[in-house]
C-alpha cells in the first residue's frame, strides 16, 4: 500500500521542496545550536503565518556530523514538529549533500507518481566549519553534483557560513551561488528571510540565473 | 443569420500582492471588430520583475491594436502557417514596444517581463496564440468544453518564457480550430491550479460549465462583470492561489 498517496490526496497543493542541511559537528555546541534551535521554531512559525505557504512549503531536516541523518523526513509545514538538535563529532558535508540530492530525487518521484506538480527545490546548507572526516574525493563529487543541478536550474543549493566556517573554501566547491556569512547568530532572521522567500516561489519568473539581493542577514 | 459577441472580464490583484503592496500585474484588453472577429489578449506580468504591469498593460493594449491594425490580412489567413506568421509580426512589434518602454525608463526590458495570450476568433473559427502560462479553453456547439493552448509547465511550476525572454519568438503556443465556438475562456495561471488538470493541462469541465452557463444567459454584462470579480476575490479562489487572476469570457451568440 503506497501511504504516500493519502498525503497528497488530502492536499493537492502544489510542492516547494525545501531541506534544510544542517551542520551539527562539535563546533556547533553551546550558543550555535541553540540559536539554530530556536531559529528552527521561527521557520515553522512564520510558515504558519501563510495559508498556502502551510501547505506547500515541503520541509525536511538532515544533519551532518559524524553521521548523516534525516531528522525529519518531508511534511508540509503545517505538520512540521521543529526537532532539537545536538552537537556532536566530525563535520560529514559530502555525505550530507549526497543525502539531500537523494531526498530530493525520491521526493520528486512521489510527487510525478501522484501528479503533483512542483517549484524547484530549495537546499539551505549551514555549516560552521569545513569538511572534516571524509575522504575529500567525497566533497567535491557532491559539491560538483550540486554545481551540475544548479548550472541546469534542477535545485537552488544555498550555502550560509556561521561564523568559523571556511568562506573561502566554500566559495571554490559552490561557485555559481555565492556562499553567505551569518552575521553573528541571527538565525532567527535568517529563517524569517528564508519562510519570506519560500512563500513567494510561486511567483513566475524567467527560466534564467537571476541574482538574488543580498539579504539583511548576512554577507554575500 | 446573424451574431454577437457578449464579453465578461476581471483582472484581480492576489492575496500576496495585496500583502506585499504590489500592484495586479496581470492585464486584459478586447475589442470586436466589423461585429464579428472578437479579438482579445491576456497578460500575466512576471511576480519576480519591477514593472511587469506596465509590460502587462502595454503588451494587451499594443497586441490588440496590432490585430485591428491587420483586419485586411486577417482575412486571407488560411493555413496554420500564414497564422504563425501573422502572430509572430504581432508579437515581434510588441516586443519592439515593450524595449523601447523600457529603454524610456532606463531600466533592463527584464522588468517590463509578461506572458501574452492572444485570441482572434470568428463564426467559423478561433486561432489562439500564447507566449508564458496560463490558457484557453473553448466550448463548442455540441456543449464539450475542450483546451485549445495550456501552460505548457516543464518541470518546475514557477519557471516560465516571457515575451522578453531569449528565445520567446521561438515559443509560439499556436492552436487553430475550425468549427463554431460558443464560448471562450481565457486566464492568467493564477487559475490554472483550479481550472485545470496540472501537470497535463487538461480542463476542469466542472469549473467552465457555470461560468459558460452564465455569460450565455446573462444580458447585463457590466453585472456579470461584477460577479465574476466577487468570484475571483472570494475564498473558493483565494484559498488556492495567492496571485493575481485574469479571466476573460467570451461568448457568441447567433441569431
Amino acid at each position: 500500500m503506497n501511504i504516500d498517496a493519502i498525503e497528497f490526496a488530502e492536499n493537492p497543493e502544489p510542492r516547494c521542496p525545501c531541506v534544510l542541511l544542517l551542520d551539527t559537528s562539535g563546533s556547533m555546541q553551546g550558543a550555535r545550536i541553540a540559536a539554530l534551535n530556536a531559529g528552527l521554531m521561527t521557520f515553522k512559525e512564520s510558515l504558519m503565518k501563510d495559508n498556502l505557504a502551510q501547505k506547500r512549503v515541503d520541509v525536511s531536516v538532515i544533519t551532518f556530523d559524524s553521521q548523516v541523518k534525516i531528522v525529519s523526513d518531508f511534511v508540509t509545514a503545517d505538520s512540521f514538529e521543529p526537532p532539537t538538535l545536538t552537537a556532536q563529532g566530525l563535520t560529514f558535508t559530502g555525505s550530507g549533500i549526497d543525502l539531500a540530492l537523494d531526498a530530493l530525487d525520491r521526493r520528486k518521484t512521489s510527487y510525478k507518481d501522484n501528479g503533483i506538480t512542483y517549484y524547484r527545490p530549495w537546499v539551505f546548507m549551514i555549516t560552521d566549519g569545513e569538511p572534516c572526516g571524509e575522504n575529500e574525493s567525497v566533497v567535491r563529487l557532491a559539491a560538483q553534483k550540486v554545481q551540475a543541478q544548479e548550472a541546469g536550474k534542477k535545485v537552488a543549493f544555498f550555502t550560509v557560513g556561521v561564523e568559523g566556517a571556511n568562506i573561502q573554501q566554500l566559495s571554490t566547491l559552490f561557485p555559481l551561488r555565492a556562499p553567505i556569512m551569518l552575521k553573528g547568530l541571527s538565525f532567527q532572521e535568517m529563517f524569517e528571510w528564508l519562510s519570506a522567500s519560500m512563500s513567494r516561489v510561486s511567483q513566475s519568473r524567467p527560466n534564467e540565473q537571476v541574482a538574488l539581493a543580498p539579504p539583511g542577514w548576512g554577507i554575500v | 443569420m446573424s451574431t454577437e459577441w457578449k464579453v465578461a472580464a476581471a483582472s484581480v490583484q492576489g492575496t500576496s500582492h495585496i500583502k506585499r503592496t504590489q500592484p495586479c500585474q496581470d492585464a486584459h484588453h478586447w475589442v470586436v471588430l466589423g461585429e464579428t472577429t472578437f479579438v482579445a489578449a491576456v497578460a500575466d506580468g512576471a511576480g519576480s520583475a519591477s514593472l511587469s504591469e506596465v509590460g502587462s498593460s502595454l503588451a494587451v493594449e499594443t497586441a490588440v491594436e496590432a490585430i485591428a491594425d491587420r483586419q485586411e490580412r486577417l482575412k486571407n489567413l488560411q493555413t496554420e502557417a500564414q497564422w504563425l506568421d501573422f502572430f509572430h509580426d504581432v508579437y515581434e512589434l510588441t516586443l519592439k514596444v515593450l524595449e523601447t518602454q523600457a529603454d524610456e525608463m532606463t531600466v533592463d526590458k527584464r522588468e517590463l517581463s509578461t506572458t501574452l495570450i492572444l485570441t482572434v476568433a470568428t463564426p467559423d473559427f478561433i486561432v489562439t496564440a500564447q507566449i508564458g502560462d496560463g490558457a484557453v479553453v473553448i466550448r463548442d456547439t455540441e456543449l464539450q468544453v475542450k483546451g485549445l493552448t495550456n501552460p505548457n509547465v516543464e518541470e518546475f511550476l514557477e519557471f516560465t518564457t516571457f515575451l522578453t525572454s531569449p528565445t520567446a519568438l521561438d515559443s509560439i503556443q499556436i492552436e487553430f480550430w475550425k468549427g463554431r465556438v460558443t464560448q471562450v475562456a481565457m486566464f492568467s495561471d493564477g487559475l490554472q491550479l483550479i481550472a485545470l488538470k496540472m501537470p497535463e493541462g487538461i480542463p476542469h469541465a466542472p469549473f467552465f460549465v457555470p461560468l459558460f452557463q452564465a455569460i450565455s444567459q446573462e444580458t447585463d454584462m457590466d453585472e456579470l462583470n461584477r460577479s465574476l470579480t466577487a468570484f475571483l476575490v472570494s475564498d473558493r479562489v483565494t484559498s488556492r492561489t495567492d496571485d493575481d487572476i485574469t479571466l476573460l469570457l467570451a461568448n457568441l451568440c447567433h441569431t
